[in-house]
């Protein structure tokens, strides 16, 4: 659940920070709406999703733990990737000639379009959470 | 509806669903994530063919649906698909399209769409890894497995 809870944390906040302070594109050729401050902005939120999800839900409910900068790096490592997955179905997308990858969720797109992020996410994810959880101190 | 709120409900939506899921785990999640897999691979198809592609849709949606059970079998300790095994699948894709299709039908670009379909969509298993490790941990309920 946490690189879930992450990767839409990021999505959102890329979102909201993109919308109020984003001015410099990020790679318009591909995505011509993601801007830097939105990626940034995305990153920022996951690093205090993945901070509060660790005190609050990780180590009470499952007695696991990740060290301050274990926290710090898989955020970062996460929402980077997810970010990655985005644009690399927004590739995918404009070389198709489509807006969405489908119309099976209304006013959502595809499945696709609400997954991309976490097909790209959730291998990182793994990897790390393999590396760094650890079982919580008494 | 603006496009963050659309986010926001997707993901107030999507959370209880997940943590469900994940809670329940077992042959259901994984079942969940093979429909999951199983769907987005056929929205890459779909696109693929848009872009001009021909890919081998009945033969990838099947595959990427069956590698989150596969996952799952392989946790349990039923059943571990081997390399060797994935290779033959990969090379019976091969023979099969260029047997069926001819080479007019750039049999070569077809399975390679395919393939990168099935491994693109499958992706999603990685959540059931992810889940499993945690709940696993030993400090959640029996009913998590």
């Amino acid at each position: 659940m946490m690189p879930v809870t992450l990767t839409w944390g990021t999505d959102i906040g890329a979102y909201a920070v993109g919308r109020m302070f984003g001015k410099r594109k990020l790679i318009p050729s591909v995505s011509p709406s993601k801007t830097v401050a939105g990626a940034v902005g995305g990153v920022i939120v996951a690093v205090l999703v993945c901070w509060g999800y660790t005190q609050l839900l990780l180590e009470p409910l499952a007695q696991l733990a990740l060290e301050p900068a274990a926290v710090l790096l898989f955020a970062v490592a996460v929402s980077v990737a997810g970010q990655v997955g985005d644009l690399a179905e927004s590739l995918i997308k404009r070389d198709a000639g489509v807006k969405d990858s489908s119309r099976l969720l209304p006013g959502h797109g595809g499945i696709l379009d609400r997954f991309d992020s976490l097909l790209f996410a959730l291998p990182v994810a793994y990897l790390l959470l393999t590396l760094l959880l650890r079982p919580a101190r008494a | 509806m603006s496009e963050l709120t659309r986010r926001i409900l997707f993901a107030l939506a999507g959370a209880p669903l997940t943590v469900a899921l994940i809670y329940i785990g077992g042959w259901i999640f994984a079942a969940a994530l093979a429909a999951v897999a199983a769907i987005g691979a056929w929205e890459l198809f779909r696109m693929a063919r848009e872009g001009g592609s021909e890919p081998l849709e009945v033969a990838g949606v099947t595959l990427a649906a069956a590698i989150p059970l596969f996952v799952h079998a392989a946790w349990l300790g039923v059943y571990r698909v081997t390399l060797t095994v994935a290779v033959l699948i990969f090379l019976a894709l091969l023979a099969g399209v260029i047997w069926v299709r001819g080479v007019q039908r750039r049999p070569l670009v077809a399975v390679s769409v395919t393939v990168a379909g099935i491994i693109y969509a499958a992706l999603v298993s990685y959540m059931y890894q992810s889940g499993t490790m945690i709940t696993r941990s030993g400090h959640w309920p029996e009913q998590c497995w």
